[in-house]
C-alpha cells in the first residue's frame, strides 16, 4: 500500500477500483456514446485514449492528469452524475483544470451523487497507480493505493 | 442552393434519419430558451461567432463569457480578448450576470507561456495536425510558438487567421489550450514578445518526423478500414468566407479536370449562416450547385456524434471532428483528391 496526499476539491470517502488515464481525459469524447445509448456502465468511447477506451467508467476511481477537450466537459460530468453513472471518485495528478472543476462542483451541488475529488496528487501517483488496483480516498486529501 | 440537405446525403441509411429525429426532438424548445436569454437571431448558430459575417467579434482586452473551445482559444489568441475555459453552464451564468470569475487567462500572469514550441518543419505543417501535437503535449498550458511566422508571415491576413482558427481548434480538442502565442504574429506576442514566457518554461520541438508520428497515431475505428467513404465533411470549425470560396473553386476545378459531373463522394461544406448568406447569388453558389456540393450551417460534430453514424465511413480534413467521432482524417490535398478523383486518371 502506498499513500499519497493531495488537495480536497470535493470532500468525501470511498473505496473503488482504479481506472487510469495517463493522457488527458477528454470528457466529451469519453462519455458521448454512452449517453446516447443509455449504457449504464458508461463505457469509454474515446478511441484516442487507449488506456481507458471501451472500459467502464461508472463507479471507478478515475485517475487522470486533468481533463481536456470540449468546454461542454463540465456539463458532461454533471450529466454523468445526474444519470448516476459518474466515477466513484476523481483523482487528479495535476492541479484541477477549470472545466473539470466546474463539472465536479456542478455535480456536487446539483445532484445527489457523491464523487469525492482530490487534485495535485503529483506525477508519482499517476506512475504508481494501475488499472485494477484498489484505491481508498480518505479525509484530508489522503489517497491510499493497494497493490 | 442545397442548404442543409444533409439528411438526403445519407438517405440510404434510414436508421440514421430516425436517430437524428430523436436527437433533434428538443431543438425547438432549446432555441426558444436561447431566444429568451438574448440569442441575437436564428442565424446566430455557429462555432465561429467571431466572423465579421456573424457579427460577434470582440476587441482586444474585452472580457468574455464564452463556451465552445475553438472560439475561446481564437478569441484569446488571435483577437486578444480574455476568456477562461470554464464550462457551458458556468459561461451561461456569466452571460446572465454580466461578470465572470477573475483567474487564469483573465490575468496577465495567467497569460504567460509555460511552454516554448519550436516548429522546425521543412514546410508549413497542416494546421490541425500541428495543433493536435501541441494540444496533446501541453494540455491546458499556454504555448509560445516559434517558427510559424517563417511560413505565415507577420501579418494577421484572412488566410493566416483561417490557419490559426484551425490550429487553435485542434489545440483545444486534442488538449485543453485556451491561449497560444505565435512569435511575431499574434497580438500579445507582437506587443510583449518573449517577456510572455514564464521562467522555467519547457521546450517542445516539432519537426517533420514529429508531424508524421502524430498523424500515424490517429486510430481508425471503421469496421472495414478499406471501406469506400460514403460522405465527406469539410468545415469543423465552420469555414470562413474565403475558405468556403476556396474549397468550392478547388473542388469544382478538380471535378472538371477529372471529367466528372459531381464529386465522387457526397461532400458537405459547413459554414456559419452569415457566411453562407454572403455567397448567396455568387458564382461560387452556382458552381457548388452544379457539382452537387452541399452547403450547410449544421454542426458536423453533432451530426456525426451518434452510434449509428459511427458505422458510416465518413472522411474529413478536421482533426477536431476526427477526435470526437469515427470520421477518418485526411490532409487537405489528399481529401481533395479523394472527393474529385483528380490525379487518379
Amino acid at each position: 500500500m502506498k499513500e499519497f496526499k493531495g488537495r480536497v476539491v470535493i470532500p468525501g470517502q470511498c473505496s473503488a477500483t482504479a481506472l487510469v488515464s495517463h493522457g488527458g481525459f477528454n470528457t466529451l469524447a469519453s462519455y458521448q456514446t454512452s449517453f446516447l445509448t443509455g449504457d449504464k456502465k458508461a463505457t469509454c468511447s474515446d478511441q484516442n485514449n487507449p488506456d481507458i477506451y471501451k472500459k467502464p467508467m461508472a463507479g471507478v476511481a478515475l485517475c487522470l492528469p486533468q481533463t481536456i477537450g470540449s468546454t461542454t466537459g463540465g456539463m458532461i460530468l454533471f450529466t454523468a452524475a445526474d444519470y448516476g453513472r459518474q466515477p466513484a471518485c476523481m483523482l487528479f495528478a495535476n492541479p484541477i483544470d477549470s472545466i473539470g472543476a466546474a463539472g465536479v462542483l456542478l455535480a456536487d451541488i446539483w445532484t445527489e451523487a457523491k464523487m469525492p475529488t482530490i487534485d495535485s496528487l503529483g506525477e508519482e501517483f499517476l506512475s504508481y497507480v494501475k488499472n485494477g488496483m484498489t484505491v481508498n480516498v480518505k479525509d484530508g486529501g489522503i489517497v491510499e493505493v493497494d497493490d | 442552393m442545397p442548404l442543409c440537405g444533409i439528411t438526403e446525403t445519407l438517405s440510404d441509411v434510414e436508421s440514421v434519419r430516425a436517430v437524428h429525429k430523436f436527437m433533434y426532438s428538443e431543438q425547438k424548445r432549446y432555441e426558444k430558451q436561447l431566444s429568451k436569454l438574448g440569442l441575437k437571431s436564428k442565424d446566430s448558430f455557429s462555432c465561429a461567432c467571431y466572423f465579421d459575417e456573424q457579427g460577434n467579434r470582440p476587441k482586444k482586452g474585452d472580457i468574455l463569457s464564452w463556451a465552445e473551445s475553438s472560439a475561446v482559444v481564437y478569441a484569446n489568441s488571435v483577437l486578444g480578448a480574455r476568456c477562461n475555459r470554464n464550462s457551458g453552464i458556468i459561461e451561461l451564468f456569466g452571460s446572465i450576470l454580466g461578470c465572470v470569475p477573475k483567474f487564469g487567462l483573465l490575468t496577465d500572469e495567467g497569460r504567460k507561456a509555460t511552454w516554448k514550441v519550436e516548429v522546425k518543419t521543412t514546410k508549413l505543417p497542416p494546421a490541425q495536425v500541428l495543433g493536435s501535437a501541441i494540444g496533446m503535449k501541453v494540455m491546458e498550458d499556454v504555448p509560445y510558438v516559434y517558427g510559424l511566422s517563417d511560413f505565415l508571415g507577420k501579418e494577421l491576413s484572412p488566410s493566416v487567421c483561417d490557419y490559426l482558427k484551425n490550429f487553435g481548434a485542434a489545440t483545444a480538442s486534442n488538449g485543453a489550450v485556451g491561449l497560444y502565442h505565435i512569435d511575431e504574429l499574434t497580438p500579445e506576442a507582437v506587443e510583449l514578445g518573449e517577456s510572455l514566457i514564464a521562467d522555467n518554461a519547457r521546450t517542445y520541438v516539432i519537426d517533420d518526423a514529429e508531424i508524421q508520428r502524430v498523424i500515424d497515431s490517429y486510430p481508425i475505428i471503421w469496421k472495414n478500414k478499406d471501406a469506400k467513404p460514403k460522405m465527406c465533411f469539410i468545415g469543423c470549425p465552420h469555414l470562413s468566407k474565403s475558405e468556403l470560396k476556396g474549397w468550392i473553386h478547388d473542388i469544382y476545378e478538380g471535378v472538371k479536370e477529372s471529367g466528372k459531373k459531381t464529386t465522387m463522394i457526397p461532400t458537405v461544406l459547413t459554414a456559419a449562416p452569415g457566411v453562407l448568406d454572403a455567397i448567396r447569388g455568387s458564382k461560387e453558389e452556382s458552381m457548388a450547385e452544379e457539382i452537387h456540393l452541399t452547403l450547410s450551417y449544421i454542426c458536423p460534430l453533432i451530426y456525426c456524434d451518434n452510434p449509428l453514424v459511427h458505422s458510416v465511413p465518413i472522411i474529413t480534413n478536421s482533426n477536431k471532428l476526427r477526435t470526437y467521432t469515427s470520421c477518418r482524417f485526411y490532409e487537405d490535398k489528399k481529401i481533395l483528391q479523394m472527393i474529385t478523383g483528380k490525379g487518379r486518371m
